[in-house]
């Protein structure tokens, strides 16, 4: 009786430690956890001595456009005399330019 | 001032001087003959005497626009093009060195450093997400041709070109139409505002691929019999060929309308009208006989959302994109 008394003690007070160890374990967690972000957020001091706060870029895109290269079309000899037809026509475009004109400001 | 339309099958500038318009216009297309010896080289180049044609260093001939085409058939081949569905060709190895050097012959040296020029951009298509297709890439690659030239250029809409070239009657309020080689692209513009602008990918070229394949004939070919025969569409024809792109025509017609109604019905940002809408139709791919006609009556047939009050050819559908850009040089 006495020993199983015993042994139910020792598992409660067994239980009470390992409660209180999460406890502890979880304070010193979060409070590490603080002092990095704490750490990220410190300017440097060559920004404070020029007076400049630190900002967060909102977001930062690459430019991923096609890049496009130097087109050479010297080294092409031209082996004709006239390329591509021309036609002429009267020139009605004023009143078109105009009227455009008025309609964007 | 100068408008350049950069079309996929032909390459059109336009420009004011006094009281008239030049314009200067180029089969956009190349066919290159690599000699294999060099007594190969001197006989070809002998044939060639009177073509349009390059030499590269590499001793390659580039025959040039028509003439391409025409050597092409004369091959049983098809003729290249440095530009596919209305932007710089991805495919071909050497579409910008040939672009570049059409660009640079058609439009010349700028008059002033600095001197402005509009040319035409196609809209994002509608029914197509292909990442070759980069209406960016394809602007800075022009826009850098150009200033080597001179120029200060910048793109504009192609239908919005279109809309600025024949829309005036109605107080610039309407919708422009270019069928061109590549693609179809739309404008629908109110008191001169583009609002809604999209393209779809099938047009002339199209036709030419599909017939191409229905009769086994090359695709120059079938361009050559479709740009050159007398046929309507809608209406029979002797010649198969014929007989096929009328057919194919009707099918493209149809496929326009309908993404033209759809896109129309569904759009959040189009506004509303007072009064029923002026259509213009442009581009080389509508000068087939009938081509306007069967247009209208599949818009109606298709369900079209907005009232139209007529739907007309542009005076000039070759070249009224272009003069379109050189109107938009000067107002905006």
């Amino acid at each position: 009786m006495i020993n199983s008394q015993i042994l139910y003690l020792l598992i409660f007070t067994n239980f009470v430690f390992f409660c209180f160890g999460m406890v502890v374990c979880f304070i010193l967690r979060s409070g590490s956890t603080n002092n990095i972000n704490d750490m990220v957020s410190i300017s440097s001091r060559k920004q404070k001595r020029n007076n400049q706060s630190v900002e967060k870029p909102e977001t930062i895109e690459i430019d991923d456009t096609k890049y496009v290269s130097k087109i050479n079309t010297n080294n092409l000899e031209k082996k004709y005399e006239s390329l591509g037809k021309t036609k002429s026509v009267e020139n009605d475009t004023a009143s078109s330019i105009n009227k455009l004109k008025n309609l964007k400001g | 001032m100068l408008g350049l339309d950069v079309g996929t099958s032909f390459i059109i500038s336009a420009k004011e001087s006094k009281d008239k318009i030049i314009y200067k216009d180029f089969r956009d297309a190349f066919y290159v003959i690599k000699p294999s010896t060099p007594i190969a080289t001197k006989m070809i180049e002998k044939g060639l005497t009177g073509k349009v044609f390059i030499k590269d260093q590499d001793g390659s001939f580039i025959l040039l626009g028509q003439d391409a085409i025409e050597k092409a058939i004369e091959r049983n081949d098809t003729a290249k093009r440095p530009m596919y569905r209305g932007v710089v060709s991805a495919k071909e190895k050497d579409a910008k060195k040939v672009l570049a050097f059409i660009l640079k012959e058609v439009v010349g040296e700028a008059s002033e450093p600095g001197e402005k020029l509009v040319f035409c951009r196609p809209a994002q298509p509608v029914d197509q997400e292909d990442e070759d297709f980069d209406v960016g890439y394809h602007e800075d690659v022009v826009k850098s041709i150009l200033a080597e030239c001179g120029y200060d250029a910048k793109p504009i809409n192609e239908a919005e070109a279109l809309c600025y070239a024949g829309l005036e009657d109605s107080d610039y309020t309407g919708i422009g139409v270019s069928c061109g080689a590549g693609m179809t692209n739309v404008c629908v513009m109110l008191n001169g505002e583009p609002t809604v602008m999209f393209s779809t990918t099938k047009s002339g070229d199209w036709i030419d691929r599909m017939s191409a394949v229905a009769t086994g004939e090359p695709d120059s070919v079938v361009q050559a019999e479709k740009e050159q025969g007398e046929y309507k569409i809608g209406e029979p024809s002797d010649n198969v060929v014929l007989e096929a792109v009328s057919a194919y025509y009707e099918r493209l017609i149809d496929y326009t309308t309908k993404y033209l109604s759809v896109a129309l019905s569904k759009h959040k940002a189009l506004p509303k009208f007072k009064d029923p809408l002026k259509v213009v139709i442009a581009g080389g791919t509508s000068r087939a006989n009938g081509y306007v006609e069967t247009f209208e009556k599949m818009l109606q047939e298709n369900n079209f959302p907005l009232p139209v009050k007529e739907v007309v050819h542009a005076d000039d559908p070759l070249h009224a994109v272009a003069k379109g850009c050189m109107i938009a040089a000067q107002v905006l």
